[in-house]
């Protein structure tokens, strides 16, 4: 299989995932969106650089 | 979220707020993929037109014992920033909002064509990053869209952007 044709399957595949995670309904969302707050917090600069607001929420 | 989003949705029914919807990072997420963001921004229509138009909700939510930290008070959890109408286009994006569901609760989030179209008026780094993944993960009405640019005088823009993102005219 040529490289580009790969790559044009890898494209579809992310493209395919994000429609998918797209259809996830707002409460499923907000799930993940907490997760990823939380993901970043482990990654985030110390202190508050930015000067932004910057909380994990509560549970949904 | 759901206790954030009962209290906002009682702000309307007490007369505190006219008319409300979800905007920002929150409404966008609504319609594509989950993003990170990190507050909840609540655009809303005030009752009567005056200086400081949020004085009756902070005191409302202060009543309930909601703290304020930075420009955001903190709703059951969940850092709120409300936002008055600032101008017609966000004002009818609140009044035409959709209606959606949050699990059994009913709320109200900017429909895609307005959010694309505010979006493109407030135009900062992250609002070009989410109009890239609007324009590519979402169906929305490209007539529905047109009219409110045209309207809002942002058309222009919008081809511009699509020439400049996308390659097209």
């Amino acid at each position: 299989m040529e490289r580009t044709e790969i790559l044009k399957r890898i494209i579809e595949a992310k493209r395919q995932r994000r429609k998918k995670l797209a259809s996830l309904s707002y409460k499923e969302k907000i799930h993940i969106l907490i997760q990823l707050q939380k993901f970043a917090e482990g990654v985030k600069k110390p202190g508050n650089a930015s000067g932004n607001f910057k909380t994990i929420w509560f549970k949904p | 979220m759901d206790n954030a989003l009962r209290i906002i949705k009682e702000l309307k029914t007490k007369g505190i707020i006219q008319d409300y919807a979800i905007g920002g990072g929150i409404a966008v997420l609504y319609y594509t993929e989950p993003l990170l963001t990190y507050d909840l921004d609540i655009y809303f229509v005030p009752i009567k037109e005056c200086l400081d138009v949020l004085t009756p909700i902070y005191s409302f939510l202060k009543k309930r014992g909601y703290k304020t930290s930075k420009e955001h008070i903190m709703v059951e959890g969940v850092p709120v920033q409300f936002i008055p109408v600032y101008n017609e286009l966000v004002k009818d994006a609140v009044i035409n909002s959709q209606k959606v569901n949050y699990g059994r609760l009913k709320t109200n989030v900017v429909g895609l064509e307005y959010l694309i179209a505010i979006m493109l008026q407030t135009y900062r780094a992250k609002d070009r990053e989410r109009l890239v993944t609007i324009l590519e993960e979402t169906e929305f009405d490209s007539n529905r869209l047109r009219l409110i640019l045209k309207k809002y005088g942002l058309y222009d823009k919008f081809k511009k952007f699509r020439s400049v993102y996308f390659g097209k005219n």
